[in-house]
């Protein structure tokens, strides 16, 4: 049935596109009108688009804004997190690095061979920072050292 | 010349007669809240097992009594029906023998990890049980039917057929969840854990069948030595990124961010040496705002050449009456770009609207998931992959323009992109096409500017990102999609 469903669809919204109310469409030329607006009143459904100006509490639209620089959005940031593990002098063989950051989420676990500094970058949110480092080995935790890596911008 | 007829009959007959190992028997207790206090002489359904079958399970096992378990764990960590796990903290089998009490407590598992006990930051080894949701049944066993996952033996050194009672306690492990995985995946929730007494064919079944060790963090394997032994993951091993597309590339359109909205992960699995040997990624389609139709692209950039193989899955939503699944072999030679979404105005549609979780009165609609992982033939080294979050890229059927992240190149060198000389991906004002999000962002409403959706955006941008970096999860609720992780994660 929802295949029957979705295929009237498809076969209603073709309509628009005869109509030439710019709704949808396969090349380049009707690039301007691929998002909402009269394609939606053309199906026949109740749908609505939102209006930002009707919101309580909206924001600037930031096209409205003067330029970005292509990062200014970014939420995430790369922070290379270098750690010097071979210089760890722990009595057990075994190495494990437990990478969490501030918001208690796993980014990095596992054994970690024994000679080797653990270097390489996170790409982490802001609101992950600071970012806890563990190293621990199968024996107590005398043994487990912990870094705080924080954000250096 | 009768005495050697004979004889050749006597061998004749020797090698015919069947031998009929004991089969595998279901029992009637079970472990729950972490605790088995098991009878090994109560089966299911009312049944009796004998010390003798139970001396004839050891012997196949060669001096090791062997449970099945069928591990039945509530999510916590990263622990979901794929891949739950459970700590053994102890297993002791007491057999009473001509009238004398013995018990044997040494006991192994396939595989163990390092966890801290509850109350402990101390962190030591300990046995482990993985298992699955609906782990494959062991085919032609008494205990077919069951999902049974993980065994655990017990050394068991005198026999068992003159015992007049046996019975096993098992003790989980209480980790401390507060640290978040390995302890969060290995803890125990009230079960309950159903038990059986396997026979060494069934034994090598299940130890074969490994059912949910791929994803579960931390394993170290008793008996081998595992391929990968580390897990990076990006975002977490709990999160997801999100991507949303502007996809009038090169017209920057309403800036609702919409177009198309993806959610995805990556996990690289390293080996003993911290080289990447395995590439995990899975996500969700959470929305379509754009009438164009377009395939969704997750790229990983290698900087050296590798050979690979692996599987791709896609996945409808349960309530879905019309099923896109599909399975697909992953050669990889360069790169690896995966076609993960095709056709999105087909594949992903609400029967009610153009759009699909863009609208404010419509239906929230579950998208399709995917799931991928490739082993690389030869190890490579981590810094010899492209950062996160990788190459995820739109490619718009309607326009025969690709969308990226800025800073990356068009794939298609018969793209619109490459032969209009569009390949940046920000507009004049510096606005980027597509954008990365922490998984708690929901997306714009249609036609609505994400300034407008998210009021402190501007503010974190005009302060260098020094405040409000939580602006993603502070939207205006009349301007975004009702649509959260609680509905498009599934």
């Amino acid at each position: 049935m929802l295949l029957f469903a979705r295929h009237s669809f498809i076969s209603v919204f073709s309509v628009c596109l005869l109509c030439a109310c710019g709704s949808g469409g396969g090349d380049s030329t009707a690039a301007t009108t691929n998002d909402a607006g009269s394609d939606v009143a053309h199906t026949g459904t109740s749908q609505t688009t939102a209006s930002s100006s009707q919101a309580a509490g909206a924001g600037p639209a930031l096209s409205d804004t003067t330029a970005l620089s292509p990062d200014d959005l970014n939420v995430y940031v790369t922070q290379d997190v270098s750690l010097p593990i071979s210089e760890l002098t722990f009595d057990g063989n075994l190495r494990v690095v437990k990478i969490r950051s501030a918001l208690n989420k796993t980014l990095f676990l596992g054994q970690w061979p024994k000679g080797s500094d653990f270097d390489m970058p996170i790409y982490a949110e802001l609101a992950a920072f600071p970012l806890m480092v563990e190293v621990f080995t199968e024996a107590q935790s005398d043994e487990t050292v912990t870094w705080e890596v924080n954000y250096e911008g | 010349m009768k005495a050697n007829v004979l004889a050749a009959a006597w061998a004749l007959l020797l090698v015919s007669v069947p031998v009929f190992a004991q089969e595998s028997i279901r029992l009637a207790d079970t472990i729950k809240s972490g605790v088995g206090d098991i009878n090994a002489f109560d089966g299911q359904g009312k049944a009796v097992i004998t010390a003798t079958q139970i001396e004839a399970l050891r012997i196949d096992n060669n001096g090791y009594v062997v449970l099945g378990v069928d591990i039945n764990e509530a999510a916590s960590g990263t622990e979901k029906a794929e891949t739950q796990g459970v700590t053994v903290e102890s297993v002791a089998l007491t057999a009473l023998i001509n009238g004398e009490v013995k018990t044997y407590t040494e006991f192994k598992t396939q595989t163990q990890s390092i966890v801290a006990k509850a109350g402990s930051e101390n962190r030591e080894s300990y046995y482990t049980l993985i298992g699955a949701t609906g782990s494959n049944a062991i085919t032609g066993s008494k205990i077919d039917g069951s999902g049974y996952d993980s065994t655990l033996a017990i050394r068991v050194d005198d026999a068992l057929d003159m015992a007049s009672a046996i019975t096993i306690a098992i003790r989980f492990l209480d980790t401390n969840v507060s640290l978040g995985d390995p302890e969060a995946f290995y803890d125990y929730s009230a079960g309950f854990e159903d038990l059986a007494l396997i026979n060494a064919s069934d034994k090598f079944f299940l130890d074969e069948q490994a059912a949910g060790r791929d994803g579960a963090p931390l394993v170290v394997l008793t008996e081998t030595v595992t391929d990968t032994v580390a897990s990076f993951y990006s975002p977490s091993a709990t999160d997801y990124y999100i991507v949303a597309y502007e996809d009038e590339f090169p017209n920057k359109g309403d800036y609702d961010l919409n177009d198309l909205v993806v959610a995805y992960r990556v996990t690289f699995g390293l080996d003993a040496e911290g080289l990447v040997k395995t590439i995990e990624g899975n996500g969700y389609l959470i929305a379509r705002g754009g009438l164009y139709d377009h395939d969704w692209h997750l790229r990983i950039p290698f900087n050296v050449s590798t050979q690979s193989a692996g599987e791709f899955a896609l996945y409808s939503p349960p309530e879905a009456d019309l099923s896109f699944d599909r399975i697909d072999a992953i050669d990889v030679s360069e790169d690896l770009d995966i076609k993960v979404f095709s056709n999105t105005t087909t594949l992903f549609t609400d029967p009610l609207a153009p759009f699909v979780n863009t609208l404010p009165e419509s239906d929230q609609i579950r998208g399709e998931k995917f799931t991928f992982t490739i082993t690389l033939a030869n190890a490579i080294a981590l810094s010899d992959i492209g950062p996160a979050p990788f190459d995820p890229y739109l490619v718009v059927n309607s326009t025969g323009y690709e969308v990226h992240l800025p800073g990356n190149s068009a794939v298609n060198q018969n793209s619109n992109n490459i032969l209009r000389n569009k390949d940046v991906y920000v507009d004049e004002n510096g606005y980027p096409f597509a954008h990365i999000f922490p998984e708690g962002w929901k997306n714009p409403l249609e036609r609505v500017d994400i300034g407008s959706a998210y009021p402190n955006l501007l503010d974190f941008v005009n302060s260098g990102k020094k405040e409000h970096v939580d602006w993603y999860l502070r939207g205006v609720d009349g301007l975004l999609a009702p649509t959260d992780i609680t509905h498009w994660k599934w």
